[in-house]
């Protein structure tokens, strides 16, 4: 592995065919990887493959005694998750990012989806998490409209996900991104759960998802941590900016 | 031989961050953001596992916030790592200092989807000027 390079390492061959990818990686509220790991976790996902580099924490995670890589894929059937387990330095999102994307190209997926959360201020008042959509593709934000969910019109998206959809436009790969309303700085399961009901209106999985309100309190519990570190480099990256109005069209 | 120590390692080199000295004690650091706005501080405080507002104490000084909470039952990481592994935690408890001065009578507080949100306004008087 050369420095500063980003590689996936597939442990069995990833056939892309029609799969969907899922993308889980650490942002607002945690609800990425709240909701990917709830999805991994409720459909017995099988790890096929991880994502390393010298740019990520020097770490390994220990599971069941044996050490595994913090960013891991999984598959089941047509569906495919990317999932991080550690805070990730904003200066390894760009090569992360790009990466995941030309993946997804070279293996003809046919959709790419960023599950997360944008941050409000009112989220303590707010019982149902409002869900916002937006995509790189024409017809993906047709399929939004379409299925009742408020496009993201206007507005920066900074982070993985912002990245992502980036990527995504130049190299034509279509892009779902939905966010959920969700406390910026908490692990938020609640934004998490709005997430899942979104997605399943785009991707048909079967999971439940009153499990996962159930276990809101240990889910906040453990995730504090990575909560903490990823806050961190939410400020390091500029995610304040997500409440800014870009100035075009004033 | 220390002096020489103190070089080769920095201060917190092998030392347990701030936030975790607590586990010892049973304490939990709670996640918590300020948002400032032009007349009060905003202080919300994430307390997973407190059951109700009684169980939370708040102290407030013009300069400082002192929170203390039970949770409904101790909590243990069964699967953490080696250095919390056994260690039961009970109880939430976090000071710190508040970036501007608050008037502590006025503050108010509310307990919601176990987050702890403090309203405090800030002291001093706000006069308002005509504009000529």
């Amino acid at each position: 592995m050369k420095p500063n390079e980003v590689s996936i390492y597939e442990l069995e061959k990833v056939e892309g065919g029609n799969s969907v990818l899922l993308c889980g990686l650490p942002d607002v509220g945690l609800v990425g990887i709240i909701s990917v790991s709830h999805i991994i976790k409720e459909l017995g996902m099988k790890e096929v493959g991880y994502i390393d580099s010298e740019l990520f924490p020097p770490l390994v995670v220990f599971h069941q005694g044996e050490p595994t890589y913090p960013i891991r894929i999984f598959r089941k059937d047509n569906l495919l998750a990317v999932f991080s387990e550690t805070a990730l330095p904003p200066e390894s999102l760009y090569p992360l990012t790009r990466l995941i994307v030309n993946w997804s190209k070279e293996k003809g997926l046919s959709m790419v989806v960023s599950l997360g959360g944008i941050g409000v201020p009112n989220r303590i008042d707010i019982d149902e998490p409002k869900v916002y959509g937006a995509s790189s593709s024409q017809k993906l934000r047709d399929m939004i409209l379409q299925k009742g969910v408020s496009l993201m019109e206007e507005g920066f998206l900074v982070g993985p996900y912002g990245l992502i959809a980036k990527h995504s436009k130049s190299l034509d790969v279509p892009n779902l991104i939905l966010l959920a309303e969700s406390f910026p700085n908490y692990p938020d399961p609640g934004a998490a759960a709005s997430a899942l009901e979104a997605l399943k209106k785009f991707v048909p999985i079967s999971v439940d998802i009153k499990s996962l309100k159930d276990r809101s309190d240990e889910i906040r519990m453990n995730a504090r941590e990575l909560m903490r570190k990823t806050a961190e480099n939410m400020q390091r990256m500029g995610k304040s900016q997500e409440y800014e109005l870009p100035l075009m069209y004033v | 031989m220390y002096r020489r120590c103190d070089k080769l390692f920095p201060a917190d080199y092998f030392d347990i961050p701030a936030r975790l000295r607590g586990y010892m004690d049973g304490c939990l650091e709670p996640l918590t953001e300020i948002q400032e706005t032009d007349n009060e501080l905003i202080v919300r405080v994430d307390m997973p596992c407190v059951r109700s507002k009684d169980e939370i104490t708040v102290n407030l000084t013009e300069e400082t916030v002192s929170i203390e909470a039970k949770m409904e039952k101790a909590v243990q990481y069964e699967r953490w790592g080696t250095f919390q592994r056994g260690v039961r935690f009970f109880k939430y408890s976090k000071t710190f200092t508040l970036p501007t001065k608050i008037d502590p009578e006025r503050a108010k507080a509310r307990f919601v989807k176990n987050v702890l949100e403090l309203r405090l306004p800030k002291k001093g008087r706000v006069f308002k000027i005509e504009i000529q």
